[in-house]
């Protein structure tokens, strides 16, 4: 019962905070970037709570339940990427004044390259909305066990509906600041307390490993460092050009600001945040024994660790972590529809374009919803297959911001068509080299930009 | 519990009264 009354209030905090602050959004720009107005600790909590998702709550712990202290290689590399991401690109981005990545491409590298950029950015940001509308109905099952998968799935995509359509960026980032504020609380204070007291503290979890499994103590024991390395590179680069923060980085009041929110972010929250997720996973060795998937080590340490009621408040920081991050990619995928695929097509005044974005998101939504549920392989290929926009984008906006005058229309879209091109057949391959399919594109599609933007490179005529 | 774990627990605790001061202090500001 405290599970449900815990559920109930959470999903009616988020829908109240969400429809007041979501009735300020009156134009388009109040929608996609909050009309780049951000304060600047909203927008530390919003970074925050967009990054991190079921992946970063969920799947740290599980890499650090199953593989011990080389588990954590999962957490380093995410975190040194975002915190590349804050350094690299956070405050260019933020100048170019855009509020899509391919409205960036277009400016700069024409329409053809932004299409292409568009196209691959939706397929790949898709995929993860499908992903997280599934763990919010996983989760909220977790409270109402009698609740079917879908029926949990639908109940999550409406209340995220609600909020986001009739409130867009504002009412998200002032949902993220209840969502980051449970997070912290049960993720970084009241679970590691909780596993530590267990435990005996570390010398009692170290011991309790090293009884049952020795290896899992070892650096490089359980997964070895070709794997450690090769993955952690993976993380790392694709998390440098990350989706789910575009639209904050955009929306954030200068320059500046949004390099400083996204660097405040990554290092006082996302970084402590994945380490935290981590250590948990590993004090679950010694604490929950034969667990049948690695997955779901995070709520079994909750259901055994704690009693009803803060076991509840546990859960609702879970389903907190991943509404934000649904919440985010959702949105980047419907505005990125709307203005870089249909506003290609037609044009649009501002007051059509709201709409178009509201409505975007639904279908966005809707459909991710039908996917999350009807395919959960389906899910797992469009990652895979997603690579390729990674591996596109990161050379590209490193060429973009520190090679720019080289750069060129012809030269990029021969850097994409590589990237794709290398990344899927690798993939197909049965990724041979032992390195991931992301990382073979990523270093294809590198060189190929060097060389095609140098080859395709005119000099500007010098007018008389 | 031993050094290392006041540790742990003072830097969990440390991150979340930050992260909850900050959170006050903006909405006290508004």
């Amino acid at each position: 019962m405290a599970k449900i009354l815990i559920a109930i209030l959470y999903i009616a905090a988020i829908l109240v905070i969400g429809i007041i602050a979501g009735r300020k959004v009156k134009t388009a720009d109040d929608f996609a970037t909050a009309s780049r107005n951000i304060p600047y600790w909203t927008n530390v909590y919003s970074m925050s709570s967009a990054w991190i998702g079921a992946g970063s709550t969920l799947g740290c712990a599980s890499m650090c339940y199953a593989y011990g202290i080389s588990g954590f290689y999962l957490a380093i590399g995410v975190g040194i990427g975002a915190i590349l991401a804050s350094v690299v690109f956070a405050g260019r981005i933020r100048q170019e004044n855009v509020s899509t990545i391919p409205e960036l491409i277009r400016k700069h590298l024409g329409k053809t390259c932004a299409d292409c950029i568009a196209l691959l950015t939706i397929f790949s940001v898709f995929s993860v909305v499908a992903s997280q509308i599934r763990s919010l109905g996983t989760i909220l099952t977790m409270f109402i066990p009698s609740l079917s998968l879908f029926m949990a799935m639908l109940i999550m995509t409406v209340v995220m509906l609600i909020y986001t359509v009739i409130g867009g960026m504002v009412a998200a980032t002032k949902t993220d600041k209840l969502n980051i504020g449970l997070m912290v609380l049960s993720v970084m204070i009241i679970l590691p307390i909780i596993a530590l007291v267990r435990a005996g503290g570390v010398a009692g979890i170290t011991a309790a490993v090293r009884d049952a499994e020795p290896l899992k103590l070892k650096v490089a024991g359980t997964v070895g460092w070709a794997t450690m390395i090769s993955s952690g590179l993976y993380f790392g680069t694709s998390g440098m050009v990350n989706s789910e923060n575009f639209l904050r980085v955009c929306g954030a009041r200068s320059a500046k600001e949004a390099r400083g929110a996204s660097l405040t972010s990554t290092l006082l929250i996302y970084f402590p945040y994945l380490l935290f997720a981590s250590f948990i996973g590993f004090a679950g060795i010694a604490l929950v024994k034969n667990l049948g998937t690695s997955d779901s080590i995070l709520p079994a340490m909750v259901n055994q660790l704690t009693g009803t009621f803060l076991g509840a408040i546990l859960l609702a920081a879970l389903l907190a972590a991943v509404m934000g991050t649904a919440a985010s990619v959702t949105m980047v995928t419907s505005v990125t529809l709307s203005r870089d695929v249909i506003g290609r097509f037609t044009k649009m005044d501002d007051r059509k374009l709201l709409t178009v974005q509201r409505v975007s998101m639904i279908a966005v939504a809707g459909l991710g919803l039908i996917v999350g549920y009807f395919g959960s392989s389906i899910v797992s290929i469009m990652e895979d297959v997603g690579a390729p926009c990674g591996a596109a984008l990161v050379p590209i906006f490193c060429g973009l911001f520190f090679w720019g005058k080289k750069m060129n229309a012809k030269g990029t879209l021969i850097t994409i068509v590589v990237a794709v091109a290398s990344t899927l057949i690798y993939w197909i391959a049965g990724s041979p080299l032992k390195i991931s399919h992301f990382l073979f594109g990523l270093i294809c599609s590198t060189i190929t930009m060097f060389i095609a933007n140098a080859a395709c490179y005119k000099k500007p005529e010098v007018s008389a | 519990m031993g050094f290392i774990d006041y540790v742990i627990i003072v830097i969990g605790c440390g991150i979340g009264a930050s992260v909850f001061y900050h959170m006050i202090k903006e909405a006290v500001r508004k």
